[in-house]
């Protein structure tokens, strides 16, 4: 008897298994609402910079919440999500459909603070050089050196730095012109500051949510600059060149320059755009990715609605009808005056 | 289900108790296996994405078994995979290495000449990775997890003996074949699970290791197969093998995979 009751027992067992959906949860609806929600509960919990962007993410909930309905279109949804998203006026918040894409463009906060073709037929020419992802050459009668860097996503070697370096290496300073770089690597922020100096400084601290709450943060961790000995250094002055169009990487590379004393920021005020993006995905599958970690100063200062130069300068279209970079003259005024 | 697993657990602890030699055949032996199996599965994270991921699976296990009339002890590395997708365009990674030792004893209480039944408990642990380039920054992670089961296996022993027969004019000959059918679950006791943290990101400097350790949910398995056995000692399996897997409420999000595979196996003994 004991065994027949225990091979029904046996029997039993194996008929319920492989019936996981018994177990599982059950999958979240993907209508409007229910997206709206999610979205809106994943930003309150994960997003770092409420407090910097002065936005009520309450009042945003029940300002957008009313516009959501059942039979609301994919397309008018993700107008209404990708203009909650902007409320938070982030580069680096973001949805993502099969097709739109919604984005607050951080460069319109200020002027194009750069025209390229005016920089190559007024000061590099056409004979410039082109080493890794830089273009650089003499200009102001071989005294300064001029180093475009387009974008932190482009990687270089020590044998690029190297090269640039020996052939300026009798300037009297370098311009390195960040102006509308986008931002891209982190590893290259480290890599392309350590040509610059020759000690270990703290250069930022970086917190990352810890909770759902607002406030929650793990305690902040200090970041330094990274020294090489065996790379070519060079340590007469640096004027970085920034405009709005200076984001993420890029902001964070202007952020480590206010801790060394060879580099000074000449331009308009950066993007900012100091947190980290992180990404999911929502119940209709369409994508998201919003800044979950906070940027400061050793101080404790937040830069993330944008880094202020040190010089302030924009293009001036008078300077320019004369073959001038107002900027790049800022920059040439400073390095060969100080 | 938490009394239902703890009644199963005393019920099966309670005939352990009672273990002791049981009548065994041509399955005795020590065996090196390894197979390769492959079938469907299930993959979701809530941290990332309410979305179910699904799509084909594949296993590898190797191992050594050693079984005779008293006990069953196992010891084996399992390496899984399944690559599935969402909505049509999103895919998703997810790889796990797993480490398994067992030790089954047997049951005379339910044992014939013909079935054997074991039970006992059953160690995993293991890593598993996942990998979704749609997760941006959070397109890597590292999970952890370790398991204690309650194991229960049920072995069905047949033999085909060696027969002649005619179809019309065509003779054939069927020689001996020895089989075994079982049927093994893992009950789950324990999961010990290291996952990710609030807000869900490994940072660049890989910190790989803060995560959120926590007891809960549970890991349940499945086995379904019938082995032939030769007359050199080897054998050879064919199995249903079944494994689910959920994190459970304690987690910060929720984890839930579960994968169904076909699984061949070589046995081959040692003594």
């Amino acid at each position: 008897m004991k065994k027949i009751l225990f091979i029904c027992l046996i029997t039993t067992l194996m008929i319920f298994t492989s019936c996981e959906k018994l177990v599982f949860s059950p999958e979240i609806s993907s209508d409007p609402i229910t997206t709206f929600e999610y979205l809106w509960d994943k930003v309150d919990q994960q997003y770092a910079y409420f407090d910097v962007k002065n936005v009520d993410w309450d009042v945003i909930y029940l300002e957008y919440g009313a516009k959501i309905h059942t039979d609301l279109s994919d397309d008018s949804l993700f107008f209404y999500l990708g203009s909650m998203l902007n409320e938070l006026k982030d580069g680096h918040v973001n949805l993502f459909s099969e097709f739109n894409i919604s984005r607050f463009d951080i460069s319109k906060l200020g002027p194009k603070n750069i025209d390229y073709r005016f920089i190559q037929d007024n000061y590099l020419g056409s004979d410039y050089y082109s080493t890794g992802p830089f273009r650089h050459d003499f200009i102001e009668n071989n005294q300064v050196a001029y180093v475009r860097y387009s974008s932190f996503s482009d990687l270089f070697s020590d044998s690029n730095m190297m090269f640039i370096f020996n052939r300026y290496k009798d300037t009297d300073g370098l311009i390195l012109d960040l102006r509308q770089n986008g931002g891209g690597y982190m590893m290259n922020i480290f890599k392309l500051l350590s040509y610059f100096t020759l000690s270990e400084d703290p250069i930022y601290t970086t917190c990352i949510k810890s909770g759902p709450s607002h406030d929650d943060f793990i305690e902040n961790e200090s970041i330094y600059s990274t020294v090489y000995d065996t790379v070519l250094h060079y340590t007469k002055p640096v004027a970085v060149l920034i405009d709005r169009g200076s984001y993420s990487a890029t902001s964070m590379f202007s952020l480590a320059t206010l801790e060394l004393d060879n580099l000074f920021l000449v331009g308009d005020t950066t993007g900012g755009g100091l947190g980290m993006p992180n990404g999911g995905q929502l119940p209709n599958s369409w994508t998201y990715r919003f800044s979950i970690t906070r940027t400061l100063t050793p101080d404790g200062l937040n830069y993330e609605n944008g880094i202020p130069p040190d010089y302030y300068a924009v293009l001036d279209s008078s300077d320019m009808q004369q073959g001038y970079d107002t900027v790049i003259e800022t920059a040439l005024d400073i390095l060969l005056n100080r | 289900m938490k009394i239902f697993k703890l009644t199963l657990f005393l019920l099966l602890g309670s005939i352990s108790l009672s273990a002791g030699e049981v009548d065994t055949s041509y399955t005795n032996g020590k065996f090196l296996y390894s197979g390769i199996g492959s079938g469907f599965g299930s993959f979701k994270d809530v941290g990332t994405s309410p979305l179910t991921y699904q799509g084909i699976s594949a296993i590898v296990p190797l191992g050594f078994l050693l079984d005779n009339a008293k006990y069953n002890f196992e010891l084996n590395t399992t390496l899984s995979y399944l690559g599935g997708s969402a909505a049509n365009y999103y895919t998703l990674q997810y790889f796990s290495g797993e480490l398994n030792v067992s030790y089954l004893r047997s049951i005379p209480l339910f044992t014939t000449p013909k079935l054997k039944f074991q039970t006992g408990a059953r160690l995993s642990t293991g890593v598993s990775g996942t990998y979704n380039p749609s997760y941006q920054n959070a397109s890597f992670n590292i999970d952890y997890y370790a398991s204690l089961y309650a194991g229960a296996k049920m072995i069905y022993l047949f033999e085909r003996p060696e027969r002649d027969f005619k179809i019309s004019f065509l003779r054939y000959h069927l020689p001996h074949r020895q089989y075994a059918v079982h049927f093994c679950l893992d009950i789950p006791v324990l999961l010990f699970n290291g996952r990710p943290t609030h807000p869900y990101v490994i940072e660049d400097d890989m910190e790989i290791f803060n995560r959120h350790y926590f007891l809960g949910g549970f890991h349940l398995r499945s086995n379904l197969g019938i082995k032939r056995y030769l007359k050199n000692g080897n054998a050879f399996e064919i199995s249903y093998v079944w494994d689910m897997l959920t994190t459970g409420s304690k987690d910060l999000y929720l984890l839930e995979t579960a994968s169904h595979n076909l699984l061949m196996s070589l046995y081959f003994k040692l003594d």
